[in-house]
């Protein structure tokens, strides 16, 4: 009997734990289900990489279009403190190319210098010497200076004459041909007209133009202007010489020149500007 | 070559930002198509020499940056150019609903210069979307080109060239 009632109680006690915990039981169930999946997951590399591919992808997407704004600063800091740690590397990588461009610059410059001081050591007793010594004594400046004075002269290297309005090229005249000068013409003409409109104010006109050791001197004419192209430091002596030249070539050569364009006028106008300027740099100015 | 016959003439792209003028020039002149863009600032000067007839011509191309009026054009920029072509984006409208005034603005400005006009930019567009779009425009293409794959670019340049023959033969 009492063995019946202490069954009976289980039961009950067993149906009421089911009916009580039923819920709580599945969520168990499905979690471990759950945490199986994602072991699984993990301990598949091929699965894995399946899921997290795209957003690997996406990041790398947007770290390479936001590099610059994410990493400058670190960056910045991490080359700087490179550079600093590794001057001497740097020095010794660079020294070699440098080193070779400055000394072929000094080999240039002496044998330039060495042959002018020969050229008047050579012409001792010559005119122009005397008048350069006599120059000397009169402005009290060295012979020695004025002679290396000399050697950093100015030359001219090439003349183009342009048409103002089209910036076509009308004559040209190079002591050594580099670049095409038609295109050199043409964009000679846009800056001149973007500096003399947008820059200048007033009727003036655009003079020169300068980059590394060569000069361009802007010289203005009638429809036409000349664009010299100099090598070496230019003074008021060379530049005077050289207006004088082209006012004297405009005398000998007057430019009337209308439309078309054709290659003899071109031809015909260049060799009478190599006529008249190939001599130019051995003239005493 | 009888160099009387040996003429140089300047001629200027325009049109809007973006239409194609740079690599128009480009794939006419070096057969390129420049993959990426890059905006003209102000001014690129290139030259190239065709024959037309028993004519050698030096084109010396001026490529003008961009600019959706061609009033903001600086005239120093356009005085003596010969010839231009007006190149409009056939997948922009933007680039070619004034394109009568912008023509007729420009012929006020450089009177005596041959005009070619250019719908750039076809390899965008199926036959009938092409259709559609020229239908569409103020004025009708002289020529239908492709930068891109170089369709029509040659002929265009040389219609031009052939232009300003006829006009140096009736100077």
């Amino acid at each position: 009997m009492v063995t019946e009632t202490v069954h009976t109680e289980a039961t009950a006690l067993n149906r009421l734990r089911t009916l009580l915990l039923e819920e709580e039981w599945e969520t168990h169930q499905k979690t471990k289900e759950e945490l199986e999946e994602i072991r699984d997951l993990l301990n598949n590399y091929d699965q894995l990489d399946d899921k997290l591919e795209p957003h690997f992808q996406q990041h790398i997407v947007y770290l390479q279009d936001n590099f610059p704004q994410l990493f400058r600063k670190s960056l910045g800091k991490a080359l700087e403190r490179q550079i600093a740690e590794s001057k001497g590397e740097i020095i010794e990588a660079l020294y070699p190319i440098i080193g070779k461009l400055i000394s072929r610059y000094i080999r240039a410059e002496f044998e330039k210098l060495s042959k002018t001081i020969d050229d008047a050591q050579r012409d001792f007793f010559s005119l122009h010497n005397w008048k350069l010594r006599l120059k000397a004594f009169f402005t009290g400046v060295s012979y020695r200076e004025m002679v290396m004075q000399k050697s950093q002269r100015a030359t001219l290297e090439e003349v183009f004459v342009i048409e103002n309005e089209s910036g076509l090229l009308l004559g040209h005249f190079s002591m050594n041909n580099l670049l095409d000068p038609d295109m050199i013409a043409g964009m000679l003409t846009g800056i001149k007209g973007f500096v003399e409109h947008a820059l200048m104010e007033g009727p003036e006109d655009l003079e020169s133009l300068s980059y590394g050791v060569h000069k361009i001197l802007v010289h203005n004419a009638q429809g036409v202007y000349f664009a010299n192209v100099i090598d070496g430091q230019v003074d008021v002596d060379f530049k005077t010489a050289l207006d004088k030249e082209i006012l004297s070539f405009l005398e000998d050569h007057p430019i009337h020149h209308k439309e078309p364009l054709t290659e003899a006028y071109r031809q015909t106008l260049s060799l009478h500007l190599k006529e008249h300027f190939y001599g130019f740099n051995q003239m005493d100015q | 070559m009888d160099s009387t016959k040996w003429i140089s003439k300047k001629i200027a792209l325009l049109g809007s930002h973006a239409v194609g003028k740079t690599s128009l020039i480009s794939q006419f002149v070096y057969q390129k198509f420049p993959e990426s863009y890059l905006t003209t600032l102000g001014l690129k000067v290139d030259k190239k020499t065709v024959e037309i007839a028993d004519y050698r011509i030096d084109l010396v191309i001026w490529d003008i940056a961009g600019k959706d009026d061609t009033a903001q054009v600086p005239l120093y920029y356009l005085k003596g150019c010969t010839g231009i072509i007006y190149v409009v984006d056939l997948t922009r409208p933007s680039t070619y609903n004034t394109l009568d005034q912008q023509l007729s603005a420009l012929k006020e400005r450089v009177p005596d210069t041959q005009f070619i006009v250019a719908g750039n930019k076809c390899d965008l567009l199926n036959e009938q979307q092409l259709a559609e779009k020229i239908s569409e425009m103020p004025i009708q293409p002289d020529v239908v080109t492709s930068a891109k794959l170089g369709l029509n670019v040659e002929e265009m340049f040389l219609q031009l060239a052939q232009k300003l023959v006829h006009q140096h033969e009736s100077q």
